[in-house]
């Protein structure tokens, strides 16, 4: 009889990765945390350059696709309300309230368009939503590379430079959508854009100087089986690339069509950005031997 | 009062028994091992040899899985024990994420063994309320310490490696043992404060 290979390693002594929010249905999990940073992004973009349109895109983003991606998750879907009943100690219970309240806050912004105290109050929500998924992750005291205090704040500046880039996308590619301080965005790109580069080279280093379990996690992302993901994806499509247009358009003119470029890749990285976050959450062996060095990789993870 | 366990890993031989013993007990579906032994080697040719670990939920006394549980299926009772209420549970697998023991389990698809179930198994569905699309674990055999009885796993080691008793009552066989032998807890840096000891 053949057995699934995590089974038996079930019975060796190692690093392990997490698995349950990353594969088979976890990749439902991964879409959730994406749409909802895109969604909270995107809405925050829209107040910050004025573009009315890109509210309700916003809402439905995180309503309705983050919603039912956090929905198709679960393994008891009909039993989603009794996630309102925790708010005080889990992360999850306060991302449905924030969810909840950002999308009626926001509808209301919409229909009440240029109310202060309306804008102010989704404002807030929005920053929760995009920064409740990095908590979440904090919350886990197994895995060292999660329990950062970092994370929260990658995760809230990739949902920002994803919203960005979304509108940034948008506008290059429908010249007609009105928003009214276009120049914001190629301020807000490049901002965001090396706000990242510093954050993440940050919350690396400080990982790998860290236990062995965040050093193996650095490991498994900078040289080890995750790397041509990281280096590609988060890196070359994520960074360089929306960087490599933005710089140019700054200061000076650069086509529509690059500026789309620079949108849909950077999109493409901060999805890789999270896959590969979700996907080097690694456990510490539960007990240390003499073998475990993690320097090395000659760990073997399954 | 907080049930605890100590692991005497002089004394574990790796039979696996409290792994069967477990399996019996529970009825645990295919994959699912509420207890497991880790089997590690240790040293170096030719003074190598092999060690193993008993491994279970540790019924930590501040457990993780506990406070991020956004419905409130996995709670602590009074007694120390970490449960959960497979009504309650909604499959969003977060008490699996933040166990930084990995002794947790969810059941996609309720698997049996062969093609078609076993009687044992057909036996098991019916005498435990495991739920497709939920969490389970070990919960130190909650139904037997009711009736007054020792988890499956301490009654079937045949080596007498594992005991079993209040952690909380100085003069119970558990907490001597700690105190004479020095308890090790895994993990203990987590900050969960594990029920289960090891003794090296």
């Amino acid at each position: 009889m053949a057995y699934a290979k995590s089974t038996i390693d079930r019975f060796a002594v190692g690093f392990d990765r997490q698995k349950e929010w990353i594969e088979r249905r976890g990749i439902l999990l991964l879409i959730a945390f994406y749409l909802g940073g895109v969604g909270g992004g995107l809405y925050l973009a829209s107040l910050i350059i004025g573009w009315k349109a890109g509210i309700p895109i916003a809402l439905g983003i995180v309503f309705i696709g983050k919603g039912s991606a956090h929905l198709l998750f679960l393994g008891r879907p009909l039993r989603f309300w009794r996630a309102f009943l925790r708010p005080q100690s889990s992360w999850i219970s306060r991302g449905i309230y924030i969810l909840l309240v950002f999308t009626i806050m926001g509808l209301l912004y919409y229909l009440f368009y240029g109310n202060t105290t309306l804008e102010i109050l989704s404002a807030l929500f929005a920053f929760g939503l995009i920064i409740y998924t990095g908590f979440a992750l904090a919350a886990s005291p197994g895995i060292a590379f999660w329990s950062n205090p970092l994370i929260p704040i990658i995760f809230a500046s990739a949902a920002l430079t994803s919203g960005i880039a979304l509108a940034e996308a948008s506008h290059a590619i429908r010249p007609e959508t009105v928003i009214l301080y276009t120049d914001r965005l190629e301020i807000l790109g490049l901002i965001m854009g090396t706000a990242m580069v510093v954050l993440l080279f940050t919350f690396l280093v400080a990982n790998y100087m860290s236990t062995v379990a965040a050093k193996a996690s650095v490991a498994y992302l900078a040289w080890g089986s995750m790397s041509l993901a990281f280096w590609i994806g988060v890196i070359l499509l994520g960074i360089v690339i929306p960087l490599a247009i933005v710089v140019p358009a700054y200061f000076g003119e650069v086509a529509r069509g690059w500026l789309a470029v620079a949108g849909i890749s950077e999109l493409c990285g901060s999805f890789v950005l999270r896959y590969s976050l979700l996907k080097a959450g690694i456990y510490p062996p539960v007990i240390l031997t003499d073998g475990c060095v993690p320097t090395c990789l000659c760990y073997e993870l399954v | 009062m907080r049930y605890g366990m100590v692991i005497d890993l002089r004394k574990c031989a790796g039979c696996y028994s409290c792994m069967a013993a477990c399996k019996a007990e529970n009825f645990t579906p295919r994959g699912v091992f509420f207890t497991r032994v880790l089997v590690d080697e240790i040293g170096k040719y030719p003074n190598a040899r092999m060690r193993f670990v008993p491994v279970l939920c540790n019924h930590c006394e501040n457990p993780a899985c506990v406070s991020v549980c956004p419905t409130g299926a996995t709670s602590q009772r009074k007694d120390g024990v970490v449960t959960i209420d497979p009504k309650k549970c909604m499959g969003c697998r977060y008490c699996i994420v933040a166990c930084p023991y990995r002794v947790r389990f969810f059941i996609d698809k309720r698997g049996t063994y062969y093609d078609t179930p076993t009687t044992y198994e057909v036996f098991g569905f019916q005498a435990r309320d495991y739920q497709e699309g939920t969490v389970i674990k070990c919960d130190f055999c909650a139904h037997r310490l009711e009736k007054g009885l020792e988890p499956a796993c301490v009654v079937t080691c045949l080596s007498r490696a594992r005991y079993f008793g209040d952690l909380d009552n100085p003069e119970s066989e558990v907490s001597q043992l700690i105190a004479a032998n020095g308890g090790h807890q895994l993990l203990a840096d987590k900050g969960t404060n594990p029920s289960v000891y090891y003794i090296r």
